[in-house]
This record gives structure tokens, sequence and C-alpha cells, in this order.
């Protein structure tokens, strides 16, 4: 049975779980669309985030990335992506 | 646009400075400092399992980290060895390894400078110098030399954590300090870094391990920038090697030019402004080093290039790197007046130093 990577509905659920738990925001506040600079996402928490993305889906990601994306939703499709050419 | 500015340029959390009265203005000022990267690994402990111990304790010994007391404590130490009149004593060592870098290219109908030059900086010059004696070799060389990336703003969590690794590796893996033997006169002996360290501090063995580590990574650039030089010149002037008389005229432009630190980072401690760029607390500014060195072209002055930095943290290791440049690369092109220019490897990923994987050269 071959592995398919996770479907973007997958992806961006979790980046948001992680993106309230770094930042302490309330979860149901967070929407695919919220600005992450407006809900406190600083260089510690991009690290911290970035990291609980790579244990789970196994890449290797910048915590750049949780800065050059303006949302959640943005980050989830980056994610998408380096696992779907990979 | 240079690798590493497509990483950083569209981050918000940076700007990247390319002009040299503003470059001046930030190194200059006590409102950008080098990266608090102690405070950083302390707060990432806190938010996980993590620990990072050996890494905090060669933050706490290198001078690149620090600001203050303790910054100009280590470094007033460190200068110790690395000031003009210390090095001096070592221009007979220095002339004698050199010679025998380059005694040992002859006769080869190909050469790779990273492996001819780069590497013996740092495994003849560097580690004597400094008293290094590895336990496992390849792996100190392979390793040492990647702990300058430790300067590169936001790293992912897992680079840290092998860091860390590599660094616990490192720190332990040392043979116990030895003096260093002057291999050309057996009537003295200068003391190594390592050994004058000892002497001048109470040091335990592994902060004194780390301490030395840390000025061997320093000691990359070097390396680096003696083949970034010789690569510059050869490929400037057609293979054809400039006279002894042209290349001092035109050193301190070849520095500039061939310099491997890709920038110096900083941190804005408060609001404020580099021309006419808004930077607020917190933010990240990266000088651009081949910026400042400009368009500037043999036989003009450039009195503000900067390849040393500037300001508190100017380069420690300035007198030595002027003096091996100045020994080495004379030697090479009375050797190599002409070469015919192979295949060159840039290392992409190192996003902090401008530093080749490969040059390879053939003797005409």
């Amino acid at each position: 049975m071959s592995k398919t990577s996770p479907s973007l509905n997958e992806i961006l659920p979790f980046v948001l779980d992680k993106v309230a738990q770094r930042t302490k925001t309330d979860r149901s506040t967070l929407t695919p669309d919220t600005l992450l600079a407006n809900v406190g996402v600083d260089s510690l928490a991009a690290v911290l985030i970035c990291g609980h993305l790579e244990d789970k889906f196994g890449l290797e990601l910048e915590p750049a990335v949780m800065f050059q994306c303006k949302t959640a939703q943005e980050v989830a499709t980056v994610i998408h992506n380096l696992l779907s050419d990979s | 646009m240079q690798a590493f500015d497509k990483h950083y340029d569209s981050n918000e959390r940076m700007i990247i400075v390319r002009d040299v009265e503003e470059a001046r203005l930030v190194l200059g000022s006590q409102n950008f400092i080098v990266p608090d990267l102690g405070s950083y690994l302390a707060k990432l402990e806190a938010a996980t399992d993590e620990s990072f111990t050996f890494t905090k304790l060669f933050i706490n010994v290198s001078p690149f980290f620090l600001e203050g007391a303790r910054h100009s404590e280590l470094r007033a130490l460190a200068m110790q060895f690395f000031e003009p009149k210390n090095i001096s004593l070592w221009d007979e060592f220095l002339q004698h390894t050199i010679m025998q870098i380059l005694h040992n290219m002859q006769g080869k109908k190909e050469l790779d400078l990273v492996s001819e030059i780069a590497m013996p900086v740092f495994l003849d010059i560097a580690q004597p110098m400094l008293g290094l004696k590895p336990t496992e070799p390849e792996f100190f060389f392979h390793k040492a030399m990647k702990l300058q990336q430790l300067v590169e703003p936001m790293q992912s969590l897992k680079r840290i954590k092998q860091f860390e690794s590599d660094l616990a590796r490192l720190v332990n893996g040392l043979e116990p300090r030895h003096k260093q033997l002057n291999s050309i006169s057996h009537v003295h002996t200068l003391p190594s870094f390592m050994t004058m360290m000892a002497e001048k501090t109470m040091m335990d063995e592994h902060t004194l391990n780390a301490f030395t580590i840390t000025m061997f990574a320093a000691i990359a650039p070097l390396a680096q920038t003696a083949v970034n030089m010789l690569a510059y010149i050869y490929t400037h002037h057609d293979g054809i090697a400039p006279n002894e008389d042209e290349f001092h005229g035109a050193f301190d432009i070849y520095l500039a030019k061939a310099t491997a630190p890709k920038y110096i980072h900083r941190t804005a401690l408060v609001d404020h402004y580099v021309g006419d760029k808004s930077v607020t607390a917190g933010k990240t500014v990266l000088i651009d080093m081949q910026a400042l060195a400009g368009d500037a072209i043999p036989g003009m002055a450039c009195p503000h290039r900067m390849p040393f930095g500037l300001g508190q943290h100017f380069c420690v290791g300035s007198a030595l790197s002027k003096k091996v440049l100045k020994i080495l690369v004379p030697l090479f092109i009375k050797q190599y007046p002409r070469l015919k220019l192979g295949q060159a490897q840039r290392n992409d990923a190192n996003l902090i130093a401008h530093e080749f994987l490969s040059f390879c050269v053939t003797p005409e």
C-alpha cells in the first residue's frame, strides 16, 4: 500500500493548533486567514511551531517560513507542496 | 539576487543593509547588538524538554555572541594572543608553514584550492597555533567549521539540536592541551592559544576547550577568504596573476572583494531609523558585506570598506588574517603566474559565508 502525503485539510488544523499553543491564543479565534503577526508569532514561536511541524510531517522547515507566509493557510500550503514534491 | 537575499529579503523581521554609511551607523551604535543567542537558548529550553548545555557553554565563551562586560573580558583575553605583537612572534612559523603548503602543491597537474589551501590553513596553521589536538580529526574539522553558521538568524530547532550534539562531541574530543613547539627554532617554545589561556584564566577544561574551539571556528573565514581571494585574482585577470607589487597595491580591494562573511548580523535594541528604513526593536539587521565592497577596482582607494567589521566587535583575528594572506598570496602567484581555471563549486547552502566547495585550476 503506497503512503500518500497528507491533504491540505489535514495539515491546516495542525498548523492552527500549534500556532494557538505557542502563542497562547484561543484556538477558536483562529482562522486559516488570521494574520500570524497579529497573534504574536515572534521568532521564538516560529522556531517552536516549525519544530512541531517538522516532527509531525517529517520534513525540514526553516522558521523563516512563518514570516514569509502571512497566514496559517499559506504555511499549510507550503508544507503540502513540500510533501507532494518529496 | 543571492541565495541568502532570497532567504531573508521576504522576511519582515529582517532588513538587509547595503549602504556603507548605513552599515557604519549600525556597527558603530550601541543600539544594535550581536544576536543574544544565550537568552534565546534559555527560552527554548524553557519552552521545550531540550537541554542546550554545550551550546550555552560555547556561547558563553564566544565574543561573537556577547555584549557588555563578558564580551570585553573575553575579547581582551583573546587579543592577548591575536594582537599584532604576539602574532609577529609566529612569523617564522607562518613563513615556513606557508612555504611548505606551496611546496606540497608543486608538480601537481591539477589543483583544488580548497583542499590545497583552505584545509592546510586549518590543519597546519590554525590547529597548531591554537593548541588543538582533536581525538577525531576529521569529525572535528568538518563540524567545527560549521559552527560559524550559529550566527544565522532563526535556525530550526532540528539544527540547533544538531549543533548541541556536535558541540558535546567537539568539547569532549580534545587531547589535553600541549605547548606548541615552534618547529623552526627548537630553542624556544611559543605558547599556543590554549596554553596561554590556561595560564591566564581559571577556566576548567570544558570551558577552555570551548573557548579555543570558538577561535578555531572563527578562523573559518580566513581559510575561505584565502581561496576566494585567489579565485577573484585569477578570474579577474584572465588567469594571469598580477606581480607582487600590484598585489600589495590592490590588497585592500582584493580583501574587500574576497572577504568570506556574507553578512554581519545585528539585532535592534530600540526603535531606530537606518537610512530611510524604520527598524523596530527586536528586528534583525543583516549587513551585506559584498554590497559594501561595491564597484571598487584595483588601484582605487577604498578607505570605507570594512572587511573585518567595525566597532567593538572588530575582527579579533584581523592581524593574523592579513599576515597569512600577505605571505600566502604573493608566494602563490609567484609559483603560479598563469593558471587555467577549471570547475568551481560554491556552497550555496552556507547562508553566512562565501565558500567554495572546490575551485580547480591547472598550472600553465
